[in-house]
């Protein structure tokens, strides 16, 4: 497609014919040199204007006479009469010539009555004009092409007087493998034929050109006309015409449109204010070590504290209530415990997390991890390895049945909104809770009740005041979700310990 | 008898549909080998140098040559034949190749033979069948003294250079009538 298009833009670069002759007369000069090829014929059509220019360096005549005589008769010479000492440096013939004499002209150059130059050449207006080229048009098939050829209008006037000029018609037909092939059509008096060349090679290149069949010396071609020949395409000949301008406008516009883009991606033009966080917008002068007005810093201390964690009793647990919380109220702090749960194997569990092999798009990458080991139906343990980095746990538990239409998804789960400067946290059954313990920082306990799930009821789990937390990945253990062994036996990466027992919490 | 009838009958239209199809071919055939003759002619004129001026002739060119309108295809065909003959005549003369490339002048020849066979060919088909008309006698005397003209004229001029100039001037005229007239072969 793009050779094509290369072919049909270097076709319809023009053709021009060559318009002018360069006459090789004769010329004799007294005074002055003068050359021989300093007349010029311009003939078009049967038109025919004469010129001639001389040397810079000549004597410059200040008149010219322009005369004639025929070849076929002794006659005299007999001058132009609208050419007869003139000083513009052309004569139009037209009028003087006949088409099928062979004519002498002479060009005498005087300075007032004084001779300087003459030139003499010959000249035979039916085979040294140049004619206009036929026009054709094409119409193309898959294997086949119609060409019509008919005349120009510049030789509506000369076809009638010379008709045998015109009687005949050469097409070319080039194919892409540069091979040609003429084809002869008899014009017979018509305004215009037309012709099927058929035998094509489909996905083709083909280009035709056509010219007058005529002993003329000089026959210009028409513009070349080419075309591929490609299946279930049926296309006139004008169409090609818009081709070099799609052409042109993918290879100027299109590269002008992306060095736009690129220069307004790398901000080269029409850069962007950027407005930095008023977070960055210090003032002017920060005596001393920075302080940041609008913030009060108070020291703390941080105390470590082991404390032991307690086994949940299963069998206590099989109480009706699901809920182990166990409230203490102690220096105006109500503090909440609340302990793990077991699983029931008939509970059926649901957990989404992000998997990057889940080929839901809207998750997103989640760290690897086991698949569960025990069977599906009940709680499973697993493991979750830690990733190379610190990353979000993102996943949910939502104990579903059967006939509950309630799913949830949440990008978080344990999440905690905690105003440390409330809240107190603290061992419920721990009565040696000590004033040290309670100098630690305290989490509030949430008024709002927190609804473990019980086993034999399948609710969803519903937690609130939640806030994202971002935590290392931490090991599981299995069975039960919080294990008293967890800390010792398994892998714990992360340094926070999380005991939902009756101990603390701690961070 | 009928049956006679009927088979001349059929010659006739099929030696019609044969020569139709031998003056198509025949066209084509004229129509380039013309066109080659003018451009040696050119190539044997070149310069035409203002000397040879003085020695122009009007050689009174037969209006069978003139106006070829009015001929039949047949008639043309002889009337083409003639003139090609005659040409050959003038060019094999002496003298003829004076200020001429030779390999011009032999190219010249052989181009105007072989449209001479060609027309033979076409013209003993027609022989037959077409009447000698006392049109195409006078077209013939007319041709000849035209030529004949010419020879006179070179031996006047003792087959000087520009006479034989002005003789090739004379002949390229002929060919262009030539590639007139042979249009007049077409149905």
């Amino acid at each position: 497609m793009l050779l094509s298009q290369w072919t049909l833009f270097i076709g319809l670069l023009f053709f021009f014919p060559q318009e002018s002759i360069c006459l090789s007369s004769s010329c004799t000069s007294l005074e002055m040199p003068v050359k021989n090829d300093i007349l010029t014929m311009t003939s078009h059509n049967f038109q025919h204007i004469l010129s001639w220019k001389l040397s810079s360096n000549a004597i410059i005549p200040t008149h010219y006479t322009v005369s004639y005589t025929i070849m076929s008769a002794y006659k005299e010479w007999k001058a132009v009469e609208k050419c007869t000492n003139i000083t513009k440096s052309s004569c139009n013939m037209t009028d003087i010539y006949e088409t099928n004499e062979t004519y002498l002209t002479s060009v005498t150059g005087f300075n007032s009555k004084k001779k300087l130059f003459e030139c003499v050449f010959e000249f035979l207006p039916i085979t040294d004009t140049i004619l206009d080229p036929p026009e054709v048009s094409i119409f193309y098939f898959e294997d086949a092409i119609n060409v019509t050829v008919h005349f120009p209008e510049s030789l509506s006037i000369i076809k009638n007087k010379e008709k045998e000029l015109f009687s005949s018609v050469v097409i070319k037909v080039k194919s892409h493998d540069m091979s040609e092939q003429e084809l002869n059509i008899e014009m017979d008096d018509r305004e215009n034929v037309t012709i099927v060349i058929d035998s094509l090679m489909p996905n083709s290149n083909y280009c035709i050109s056509a010219h007058w069949e005529t002993f003329s010396n000089n026959v210009p071609h028409s513009p070349l006309k080419c075309f591929i020949l490609s299946p279930n395409q049926e296309s006139e000949s004008e169409e090609i015409i818009a081709m070099p301008l799609i052409f042109a406008t993918c290879f100027i516009i299109f590269p002008i449109i992306i060095s736009v883009i690129f220069l307004k991606k790398t901000e080269y033009i029409c850069k962007k204010k950027k407005h930095f966080p008023k977070a960055l917008d210090f003032p002017s002068i920060i005596p001393g070590p920075l302080q940041l007005p609008y913030e009060k810093v108070t020291r703390a201390d941080v105390i470590e504290k082991t404390k032991k964690k307690k086994m949940f009793n299963e069998s206590d647990d099989k109480s009706d209530s699901d809920n182990e919380s166990t409230q203490k109220i102690e220096n105006n702090y109500t503090m909440n415990g609340f302990s793990p749960r077991s699983l029931s194997q008939n509970s059926k569990f649901t957990w989404k997390e992000y998997n990057s092999n889940d080929s839901d798009p809207d998750e997103t990458e989640s760290p690897e991890f086991d698949p569960p080991a025990t069977d599906t139906d009940s709680a499973t343990s697993y493991q979750v390895k830690s990733g190379p980095d610190e990353s979000r746990i993102c996943r949910i538990w939502s104990n579903l049945s059967e006939d509950s239409n309630f799913s949830s998804r949440s990008e978080d789960c344990f999440n905690f909104n905690v105003n440390l400067s409330t809240v107190f946290v603290g061992d419920p059954g721990n009565d040696t809770t000590s004033e040290e313990d309670a100098a630690q920082i305290l989490l509030p306990v949430q008024e709002e009740k927190i609804n473990l799930v019980n086993s034999d009821e399948i609710e969803l789990k519903h937690i609130t005041h939640a806030t994202c937390v971002k935590t290392p990945l931490f090991h599981v253990p299995s069975k039960d979700l919080w294990s008293e062994n967890a800390s010792s036996d398994e892998s714990v990466t992360s340094e926070s310990e999380v005991d939902l027992g009756n101990d603390y919490i701690r961070r | 008898m009928a049956n006679r009838s009927t088979l001349q009958l059929v010659l006739l239209l099929f030696f019609a549909y044969v020569s139709s199809e031998s003056y198509e071919s025949l066209r084509f055939y004229q129509r380039r080998t013309n066109k080659s003759s003018i451009y040696l002619l050119k190539k044997m004129i070149g310069e035409l140098h203002p000397e040879c001026q003085k020695d122009r002739m009007d050689f009174q060119i037969p209006k069978e040559i003139l106006q070829p309108k009015q001929y039949q295809k047949e008639n043309a065909t002889m009337v083409i034949h003639e003139m090609l003959q005659q040409i050959f005549l003038l060019f094999s003369s002496k003298n003829a190749s004076l200020g001429v490339n030779n390999t011009i002048i032999e190219t010249f020849l052989n181009i105007i033979f072989q449209q001479m066979e060609h027309l033979e060919m076409a013209l003993k088909e027609e022989m037959n069948q077409v009447n000698s008309t006392r049109l195409n006698e006078e077209s013939i005397q007319h041709l000849n003294n035209y030529y004949q003209r010419i020879m006179n004229y070179l031996e006047n001029k003792k087959y000087s250079s520009c006479s034989w100039k002005i003789v090739q001037v004379e002949t390229r005229l002929n060919f262009i009538f030539l590639y007139k007239l042979t249009e007049r072969l077409k149905n």
